[in-house]
């Protein structure tokens, strides 16, 4: 592949020869959870993503649903001839805080019936409503009772079912403190069922390089299937370290899970709807008004050859709906040419091609200070990516 | 081996150990040889009766200390904050402290021993049950209210843990902790550092003590220090009125809860209460104004009452200072200022 940017070049970006390797579509009916998420990528698409869906068509990808249109546009995605796993998030996720005696959301009765409502009632309906997988309704857990967690565990570990994942969306400070951080790795490692790891934070939920090192571990010393679910690039570090696949979101807030009850911490400039755009080279989401406005003023911004831009600059995405469908397109091609190249690799060779790619990505930034004249710099999470850590 | 002459070699190590003295040292100042002291601690000879009163003399024992001597043989659980790096020989006194420390409690505390309600809870090594689930266990178990605790000293003296306040700065300590089986715990707490560090130490060691069996690991250490953080400042009546990052606002919180700010601040990190960026600007900030050096409003430090209480009440009944004090293995003079002078 030639350099993909015209100023940025990172030399590591190279597509894998295995490619044409990957693995092939599955018949996704059978429910089979392991077998669905392995090896996967999974785009969570809020309201506006999903018409990127022609995008989404390569056999190592996978679709989730979310929000309260979440029903509904699963029935549209279904309409069309699909071959990618699709499912249904559970609405938990972001009303419900979990506690040790009801750890998952499981609605009232709005009239008494012989059959209230069971968690494996709502995974029964979850796959009758045509979900690849049911995924527990777990509500968020906090790290101030370990009894959440465990109950959490307790009850997914009782379904005697292999179409189901267990979602555990933990506050990210479970990340902070060494005993929770080994309480999570070991409630993980007594899983039953494949997991998907949820953080739950206002902003970056792995603001520190202590929180980074943490997300690491998790992979690291987990046995069983793990899942970084809702990330942005860290979903590869995480991959790199023994993740079985991922669920990576093309705009910031599927790229993280609000606490219940807040809609994210405050922002810069809460009216700039400009999109954020992974820019591959540097392993970074960057709001393309800040390149225009901040990086590329003066200087001639990069070029990016994905299917999407084709040859288009980097920074040209406004806050209109068309440019932004432009952005999510351009997101999820390059989100996925880079889960495609390591497909079918070991662990081993996942783990060195990482550690090229953000080595490479570190070496970026340099270069991208000296074409613009300024100061960039490496951020916490590339430099350690970059890093070698074999674990 | 004769079993009076293994108890008084092992009695005559523990006290040349808790005076600081090597074996060269003390065979100089009791005018014998290093062969001699050694071969006496070691069990294997007796030394005449003019050669025990001359150590007696040495270490400041009451006369006749050797020749009562019928058992001397405490095999306790020993646990050691460390201040710094500890070299080995103090570690050596460290355990010969606590090995005497139990012998006075017991001995002086033989009608009015508190019931022991401190149970073990093993920590197992998966992770799976942490130091602050633990901490809260023993907490119930000491039938402890929710939110802070007034007098953490009393609450384990009350308990049936032996607490005592002494000099250990030279060994590089905050404080040790033995306890035999089916034996009084006992905690010897260096009394140079403020009490908020006092308070953190002694749940520190209250910590390794229902949770390990030996102290070593760095883990193991970073277990007992958040069982102490968990048991002062159990996690949801300690989130419930989190004031934020507001610095003055943290000290009133931190004097509430009789912890120190850098205490106070960690435990917030821990629960999610201060963000990471948050609490590394509320650490520099602690550093450059030197506040994690020196305690901002400190609080004032807790007596342990329990042995002071067993002595008067012995002395109310008649028995005399002199006797007392032997039974503690100390002169007079030593006996007062340990356990009867600023205990009030």
């Amino acid at each position: 592949m030639p350099d993909q940017y015209s100023v940025i070049s990172n030399l590591n970006l190279r597509e894998s020869s295995r490619v044409t390797s990957q693995v092939s579509a599955r018949p996704v009916e059978t429910g089979l959870a392991r077998l669905i998420l392995q090896d996967r990528q999974f785009f969570v698409l809020g309201r506006y993503e999903q018409r990127i869906v022609t995008a989404i068509s390569a056999p190592s990808t996978g679709l989730v649903v979310s929000g309260d249109w979440a029903a509904d546009a699963k029935r549209t995605l279904l309409a069309a001839p699909l071959a990618q796993p699709v499912f249904t998030e559970p609405a938990s996720l972001h009303r419900y805080r979990a506690t040790a005696k009801q750890p998952f959301y499981i609605p009232a009765e709005t009239t008494p019936s012989f059959f209230p409502p069971t968690l494996e009632g709502l995974l029964d309906d979850q796959r009758a409503a045509r979900n690849a997988i049911a995924v527990t309704p777990t509500g968020q857990i906090g790290v101030k009772d370990p009894r959440v967690l465990k109950a959490a565990l307790a009850g997914a570990n009782a379904l005697e079912r292999d179409d189901v994942a267990f979602l555990v969306p933990i506050e990210a400070a479970f990340l902070s403190d060494e005993h929770s951080l080994r309480l999570l790795i070991s409630v993980l490692n007594r899983s039953v069922h494949p997991v998907l790891l949820a953080l739950v934070h206002d902003k970056n939920p792995l603001e520190s390089p202590k929180r980074l090192k943490a997300y690491r571990r998790i992979f690291a010393e987990t046995t069983g299937m793990v899942i970084p679910y809702r990330a942005d690039a860290t979903a590869f570090d995480a991959r790199a370290h023994g993740a079985a696949g991922m669920a990576v979101g093309l705009i910031p807030s599927a790229r993280r899970t609000n606490p219940v009850g807040s809609r994210g911490g405050p922002v810069a400039d809460p009216t700039d709807m400009a999109p954020h755009v992974l820019i591959a080279d540097l392993l970074r989401f960057t709001r393309a008004k800040m390149m225009r406005r901040e990086w590329f003023v003066d200087s001639e911004s990069p070029r990016c050859f994905c299917p999407g831009c084709r040859g288009a600059a980097i920074d040209r995405f406004y806050e209109s709906t068309a440019d932004r469908f432009q952005a999510h397109l351009h997101n999820a091609y390059e989100l996925q040419r880079l889960h495609t190249s390591n497909l079918g690799f070991s662990t081993t060779e996942r783990h060195d091609w990482w550690h090229a790619q953000a080595a490479g990505a570190a070496d970026a930034y340099p270069k991208l200070a000296s074409h613009i004249g300024r100061a960039v710099p490496v951020p916490d999470d590339v430099s350690l990516w970059s890093k070698a850590c074999r674990s | 081996m004769n079993d009076d002459t293994a108890a008084k070699g092992a009695l005559l190590a523990a006290l040349r150990l808790s005076r600081g003295l090597t074996q060269q040292e003390l065979a100089a100042a009791a005018e014998t040889s290093q062969a001699s002291v050694s071969k006496a601690e070691g069990g294997k000879d007796d030394l005449d009766p003019v050669r025990w009163s001359a150590i007696e003399r040495c270490l400041a024992v009451p006369t006749g200390t050797f020749m009562r001597t019928q058992s001397f043989a405490p095999e306790s659980r020993i646990f050691h904050r460390k201040l710094r790096s500890t070299p080995q020989y103090a570690l050596k006194r460290l355990r010969a402290e606590v090995d005497l420390a139990h012998l006075r409690s017991s001995a002086l505390l033989s009608t009015r021993k508190p019931e022991l309600r401190v149970s073990r809870h093993p920590i197992p090594h998966d992770g799976f049950v942490t130091p602050g689930e633990i901490a809260d266990d023993v907490r119930q178990e000491l039938g402890v209210a929710e939110g802070p605790i007034g007098n953490l000293t009393g609450l384990l003296e009350d308990s049936g843990v032996v607490v005592i306040r002494s000099h250990l700065e030279a060994m590089q300590v905050d404080a040790i902790a033995g306890w035999p089986d089916g034996g009084t715990p006992v905690i010897l707490l260096n009394d140079h550092v403020s009490s908020e560090r006092q308070r953190f130490t002694m749940a520190h060691e209250l910590g390794h003590a229902v949770m390990h069996d030996v102290s070593a690991s760095a883990l193991q250490e970073s277990q007992a220090d958040a069982f102490a953080s968990a048991f002062l400042m159990p996690a949801e009546s300690f989130a419930a009125k989190w004031p934020g990052r507001d610095i003055d606002a943290l000290v009133t919180y931190k004097s509430t809860w009789g912890v120190s700010l850098a205490a106070a601040i960690r435990r917030g990190r821990d629960l999610g209460l201060l963000s990471e960026s948050d609490y590394t600007k509320l650490s520099i900030h602690m550093s450059a104004t030197g506040a994690h050096r020196r305690e901002l409003d400190p609080m004032k430090s807790e007596s342990p009452r329990l042995m002071t209480d067993a002595i008067e009440s012995a002395m109310a009944q008649g028995a005399t200072l002199q006797a007392l004090a032997e039974r503690a293995l100390m002169l007079e003079e030593e006996f007062v200022s340990t356990y009867l002078e600023n205990h009030a």
